[in-house]
């Protein structure tokens, strides 16, 4: 192996690195810390090696630098046929590339996997803002192929053949559009499942420990929306979108309850009519689903759990619909075994010791439970307590500190707090997590992470085992715009630097892009697709048929393309030419006289009176007539000169019909 | 030659294409490349473009990721763009005309190909064999210069050009075959070095050995038999060999090259000893004559001459003294 | 002016015009009389008058260069001189000379053959290149530079020079800067049989001994001459005027191709051109005809080769529609 001086010009080499850089960069931020110094330290070594005219470095200092960098992933990332790992590998070795990219085919090579890289960013997310990624990345790419292959010039922005680039690409656009709908998809992945590859996000998980739920303030994007029946929404305090129940608590973390049976479907509503609508889920990378309290049955594809959770055998790691119906119960009446009333009234006994104290004494006070609850509830709302993002940390006695201490936090808080205390007061209580409230942009409600929310459920006992759920929202009682009027309202401190309303109200309004985006494009799959061919009028999706289709499309979408770089490239000719050449059309079976037409109106009209010698003083006049109109200085009518010598041309054709041909 | 290696079949099977490819023989120019007459094929990094872009789609479709996809058809929205695209950069290129300076034999023969076009055209190589040459035709007409190598003396035909472009992209190699109806003259090839003027005389039949003259004109090998007074003392105790002076002829001798009276050697050999003596006899401005069997140059010198000299020894043909 | 009517197109020309365009056109057919079947290389010659150049015939002797440019001179009512120039010529023979005038003690200026209207140079290239170069550059000056002193040629001063391409012995080519010095170039080369055998006919002998009457004035030349500098050329045919030119820079068989100046040149010939047809605008078969006398004797072709071959093909792929 001989070290080779670059084959690359600058021009070249910026566009090969401006290409990688633009393709690798959206990747940054989950790809590990050593990555972005590595990457500029690669592009100046690059940039510094070409401007000096090194040669390239020994092949072997260059495995050892690409050894190096994968034992730095597998530290980093752990080995396995993970997306992570195998997309880290793939993008590092790109950058790598560069060190070694000297001649034209390694060049290639680079900016092709360029568009390969771009790929491997939507297998993270299909957000509607990657559109734009995808097109200056494969605009990027394909100039720097352009480059590769030729350059215009040598200005590094050849504005010429920029053009030239973006205008391919722009007539590809109505071709990838159309073979997008119709080209066949299949059903179920050939290899590996979807969940390897999917879109894993996180949401509201299935334990609650002290801040986990503020990661989820912090984030704007959509959790999930929801499109009512007749556009029926319920008010606002209502809208509890139930997530995981969680059951047990070990003294800081709340937990599930695993559960091997299911619920059954609400049988009787009496007197409220239930809400239909459809829900449109955000991937998760969790197994939950989420419904208004109280959903009637499952949806198809999802177990209704006995805490009435909507349970996915699978995660969900793609946008996922279903339809739901909800019935907005204010008691939800179901029995209560024993083993789950211990349950639900077990608390760390030797935790929190003043609050049991108090608990105690309220539940000897107290008449009934309705009692404790609403005493629970004016404590809330009377002492101290106020709403906060940043509550001081708490460790410990977390509920003692948090009620006699800092008296500052938010839902989580509140909630575990309100559900131990009725616990202590022999109350069987849960937290509930999930979302509240939403936007209403007039076709669906958005439902974002930042509405997460957690609230408490209490068990009231009647006779003979039988009971109700009854909600309690304690944060209701300390921040009640929380609940009336959804999460941002009760936002005053800034959340990040560039956290303001407009800012916000912008990304909301541009969730209804993101919704359709998500209705057509992102989700479009094989039944979508089969439903487009039933309205072409195609229902069978057999093999001949579709081979048919995709003959017709590429042929449709070949001419498509055809015709606009046919129309630029055509010759052009202006009303003057076009009667010259509709003059020299009439002696097209001639092609010796036609041809001469060529070198001008006056060689070939002489050649034409030579043929048509009836014809000549029409001709003539003709001939004078167009040399004036063509040549000469004075600007005259040019609408009535062309209609004379439209006239004149019609003289001609018919002496020239009448004269057989010789 | 890797040609040899190829099967019967393969070999037959080359055969037919290019049977196919000169199917229209050799053309008068002007030639238009019209579609009929242009081919199309993915290059190399159109290959590789094409296995990425497949390994693209497989993942795509594998997990119904519908931005991958919307990627993927995009590219190959852009591939068949760039299809047309490169094949109207060559749609209607003429080649105009096509015309050699003669060259000696076993030099090469400089080509002149001129392009010309009505639209814009970029990177549009020409290419004999292994050689090409690109060139733009951003204004009409374009000119290409190619060196093709000469194989025998006489008239050479031109052989089978290609015109080729990958603009803009490189994915796709677009190109169209002619084989225009020119040719190069190649003379003989000159004895190196010149040897000794004939002795068979002059046109006045005086001694033609060339009288040296007082100007220095060049340095050279020391040849068996030069005179010791011609040695270049100087320079040649600087090297290892003995240099001589060579000092230009004066003016207005009278030289002869005769064939018949030429008695040893083939006649290649004959004919290559004479255009060196043509050339030399040029270079130092003699007036010679050259005599062949059915050709007379006539004594005179000066660029026409001998051209027409070295032309006569071109096509000169042993059979043909009409 | 010529003008077209435009609103009436059965009426092209007016009155005036008529005069100027037929006027030029009996010129032509006058001096046709006499050269016969000749009347393109006639036309040329009377464009390049008008045009303000010089003419440079490349003909074997006995093909009617005397006669036309006799006729010519005769017709335009111009002053005419001949000279025959040799080889032991110089430049005093054709400019004039100082002689000191003792009586006076001063030089007096004698003016030599080239002050006059139209100067018939025999076999240029037969000069000494002193001789030829003194020449040009009163040609290309208009005026002569004597002892310091210049003197002024007439406003209407026309040469037409002859050169004999065949004998080649002791002749002094013009080099190509000194060619550049005539706007065209030209060959009458043999009559047609039909004319020829006319040449032999009694009433040709007899018209041919008569001088021609005079037609017009070298005053009205003048102006023509002027007139011919308005013509209108549209932007279409100045591209392809420009093509051309272009095409003999690019052309492969070519060495050199057109300069700017010969550029210049071929403008002003379709000019006159333009105005013989009687036209106020050049169209491009004005150009077409101006483009071979224009490029005939400026081009430098490789290998000797003829260059009406190639102007003509350079012409012929030039498509212009």
């Amino acid at each position: 192996m001989s070290r080779i001086t670059s084959q690359l010009s600058q021009k070249q080499l910026f566009w090969i690195v401006f290409a990688v850089l633009l393709a690798v960069l959206p990747q940054v931020y989950r790809l590990p810390m050593w990555f972005l110094p590595m990457t500029v330290v690669v592009v100046g070594y690059r940039f510094y090696a070409q401007l000096h005219q090194l040669k390239q470095a020994y092949n072997r200092i260059l495995t050892v630098i690409a050894i190096a960098a994968m034992i730095m992933i597998i530290y980093s990332q752990g080995i396995g046929l993970s997306r992570e790992f195998s997309v880290t590998i793939l993008i590092t070795m790109t950058v790598l590339k560069l060190l070694e990219t000297y001649t034209m085919r390694d060049a290639l090579l680079v900016v092709m996997l360029c568009y390969f890289v771009t790929m491997t960013r939507f297998l993270y997310s299909q957000d509607l803002l990657l559109v734009f990624y995808l097109l200056g990345s494969a605009f990027v790419t394909t100039h720097a192929l352009s480059v590769l292959n030729y350059e215009k010039t040598v200005q590094w922005f050849d504005t010429s053949q920029l053009r030239a680039t973006a205008g391919s690409l722009a007539l590809a656009v109505p071709f990838a559009a159309l073979f997008f709908l119709v080209f066949p998809r299949l059903g179920a992945p050939i290899w590996g499942s979807p969940d390897i590859f999917g879109e894993g996000k996180t949401g509201i998980s299935d334990t609650m420990s002290p801040g986990s739920i503020i990661e989820l303030f912090m984030d704007d994007s959509p959790a999930f929306r929801a499109t009512f029946q007749d556009n029926k929404i319920p008010p606002n305090n209502q809208l509890y979108w139930r997530g995981p129940v969680l059951w047990n608590f070990d003294g800081t973390t709340w937990s599930r309850k695993k559960h091997s049976k299911t619920r059954a479907r609400i049988q009787q509503y009496s007197e409220t009519e239930p809400y239909r609508y459809q829900i449109e889920l955000e991937s998760t990378g969790q197994n939950y689903m989420f419904g208004l309290d109280y959903v009637v049955n499952s949806p198809s594809g999802a177990f209704l759990l006995p805490d009435s959770i909507l349970y996915a055998p699978q995660k969900i790691n793609q946008l996922r619909h279903y339809e739901l119906e909800s019935l907005l119960l204010d008691r939800f009446y179901q029995p209560l075994t024993e083993s789950d009333r211990e349950l639900l009234l077990d608390y760390p006994a030797n935790q929190n010791l003043q609050t049991q104290q108090m608990m105690q004494n309220w539940q000897q006070q107290a008449q009934n439970p309705i009692e404790i609850i609403n005493r629970a509830l004016t404590w809330f709302n009377q002492e101290e307590f106020y709403y906060s993002y940043s509550p001081p940390p708490l460790s410990g006695d977390v509920i003692d500190q948090f009620i006699y201490e800092s008296k500052r936090g938010f839902c989580e808080h509140y909630a575990s707090s309100f559900t131990i205390m009725m616990r202590m007061a022999g109350i069987p209580a849960r937290v509930v997590t999930g979302y509240q409230g939403g936007i209403n942009n007039g076709e669906y409600l958005l439902v974002k992470q930042s509405d997460a929310h957690a609230w408490s459920e209490v068990y009231i006992e009647q006779e003979n085992q039988m009971g109700y759920w009854l909600r309690v929202d304690p944060t209701s009682m300390v921040a009640p715009e929380r609940v009336e009027r959804g999460s941002r309202q009760i936002m005053d401190e800034k959340r990040n630097l560039i956290d303001y309303d407009w800012i916000r109200n912008f990304k909301d309004s541009m969730d209804r892009y993101r919704y359709r985006w998500n209705q057509w494009v992102r989700d479009f799959n094989v039944s979508k697709q089969q439903a487009l061919f039933e309205i072409l009028g195609v229902d069978h999706r057999d093999g001949k048929t579709l081979a048919l289709m995709m003959a017709g499309i590429l042929l449709v979408t070949g001419i498509l393309s055809l015709i606009p770089i046919w129309w630029v490239k055509r010759r052009r000719f202006h009303a003057l030419q076009k009667i010259y050449l509709d003059l020299a059309k009439l002696v097209r079976k001639q092609p010796h006289l036609y041809q001469t037409h060529h070198q001008g109106i006056e060689t070939f009209i002489a050649n034409m009176q030579q043929h048509y010698p009836k014809a000549r003083s029409s001709l003539n006049h003709f001939l004078d007539t167009y040399l004036a109109a063509r040549y000469s200085k004075k600007g005259n009518d040019r609408q009535k000169t062309l209609n004379h010598l439209q006239q004149t041309l019609l003289k001609i054709k018919q002496v020239i019909k009448q004269q057989p041909l010789q | 030659m890797k040609t040899q290696r190829h099967s019967l079949y393969m070999r037959w099977l080359l055969k037919k294409i290019n049977q196919f490819f000169n199917r229209r023989g050799t053309e008068s120019l002007p030639v238009t490349f019209d579609w009929r007459r242009i081919y199309v094929l993915p290059s190399k990094p159109g290959l590789f473009f094409a296995t990425i872009w497949f390994l693209m789609m497989m993942a795509g479709l594998n997990f119904n990721n519908n931005m991958s996809l919307m990627l993927v058809f995009l590219l190959f929205g852009l591939a068949q763009v760039l299809l047309y695209r490169t094949f109207f950069n060559l749609r209607n290129l003429r080649l105009e005309q096509v015309t050699a300076q003669p060259a000696f034999l076993g030099e090469d023969i400089n080509l002149k190909i001129t392009v010309g076009s009505n639209d814009q055209k970029w990177q549009i190589f020409a290419v004999l064999d292994n050689t090409e040459t690109v060139s733009n035709i951003p204004d009409q007409t374009a000119q290409l210069t190619l060196p093709c190598p000469s194989i025998h003396r006489g008239w050479q035909a031109i052989p089978r050009l290609k015109f080729f472009t990958r603009y803009p992209i490189g994915l796709f190699t677009v190109w169209a075959y002619c084989i225009p109806d020119a040719k190069a003259l190649v003379y003989p090839k000159p004895e190196i070095p010149c040897p000794d003027y004939p002795h068979h005389g002059g046109a006045d039949g005086q001694q033609t050995i060339p009288i040296k003259g007082d100007e220095l004109s060049s340095i050279r090998d020391y040849r068996q038999g030069d005179p010791i007074r011609d040695i270049a003392w100087k320079k040649s105790a600087q090297s290892d060999q003995t240099w001589v002076k060579e000092f230009n002829q004066v003016r207005g001798k009278n030289l002869l090259f005769d064939y018949t009276q030429m008695d040893h050697g083939s006649l290649e050999f004959k004919l290559s000893r004479m255009t060196a003596w043509v050339l030399h006899a040029e270079h130092q401005q003699a007036e010679y004559q050259l005599v062949l069997p059915g050709f007379d140059s006539g004594m005179s010198s000066g660029q026409a001459h001998q051209h027409r000299c070295l032309q006569a020894l071109a096509l000169y043909q042993p059979g043909n003294q009409s | 002016m010529l003008s077209y009517m435009t609103n009436n197109l059965s009426e092209p020309l007016t009155q005036k015009n008529i005069t100027d365009a037929d006027l030029i056109g009996q010129i032509v057919a006058s001096v046709g009389k006499k050269i016969l079947d000749k009347t393109e290389a006639i036309e040329t010659v009377v464009a390049t008058l008008i045009a303000g150049g010089h003419v440079l015939l490349e003909d074997l002797p006995g093909l009617g260069k005397t006669t036309l440019a006799m006729s010519i001179a005769q017709v335009f009512g111009m002053d005419y001189n001949r000279i025959q120039l040799t080889s032991d010529m110089m430049p005093s023979d054709v400019l004039g000379v100082s002689i000191y005038d003792a009586p006076t003690q001063t030089f007096s200026y004698h003016k030599g053959p080239i002050f006059t209207q139209f100067l018939l140079a025999d076999e240029l290239n037969r000069a000494t290149p002193k001789t030829q170069s003194a020449l040009l550059e009163a040609m290309a000056e208009n005026q002569v530079s004597m002892d310091g002193k210049t003197y002024q040629l007439d406003d209407v001063f026309f040469v037409m020079a002859t050169q004999n391409p065949i004998d080649e012995a002791g002749t002094y080519n013009l080099p190509q800067s000194q060619l550049d010095r005539f706007l065209v170039s030209l060959s009458l080369g043999y009559p047609d049989a039909e004319s020829e055998r006319q040449l032999y006919s009694q009433s040709y002998m007899q018209s041919f001994k008569e001088s021609l009457p005079a037609l017009s004035n070298p005053e009205q030349l003048r102006s023509w001459q002027q007139q011919a500098l308005t013509i209108h050329a549209a932007n279409e045919v100045l591209d392809y005027l420009q093509l051309l030119v272009k095409k003999t820079r690019t052309h492969s068989e070519i060495l050199h191709g057109l300069s700017p100046r010969a550029g210049l040149s071929l403008f002003r010939l379709s000019q006159s051109l333009a105005m013989l047809a009687g036209r106020d605008f050049i169209t491009p078969a004005d150009v077409q005809r101006a483009f071979y006398p224009v490029c005939r004797h400026r081009l430098v072709t490789k290998d000797n080769k003829p260059a009406k071959e190639i102007i003509k093909a350079i012409v012929h792929d030039t498509a212009i529609i």
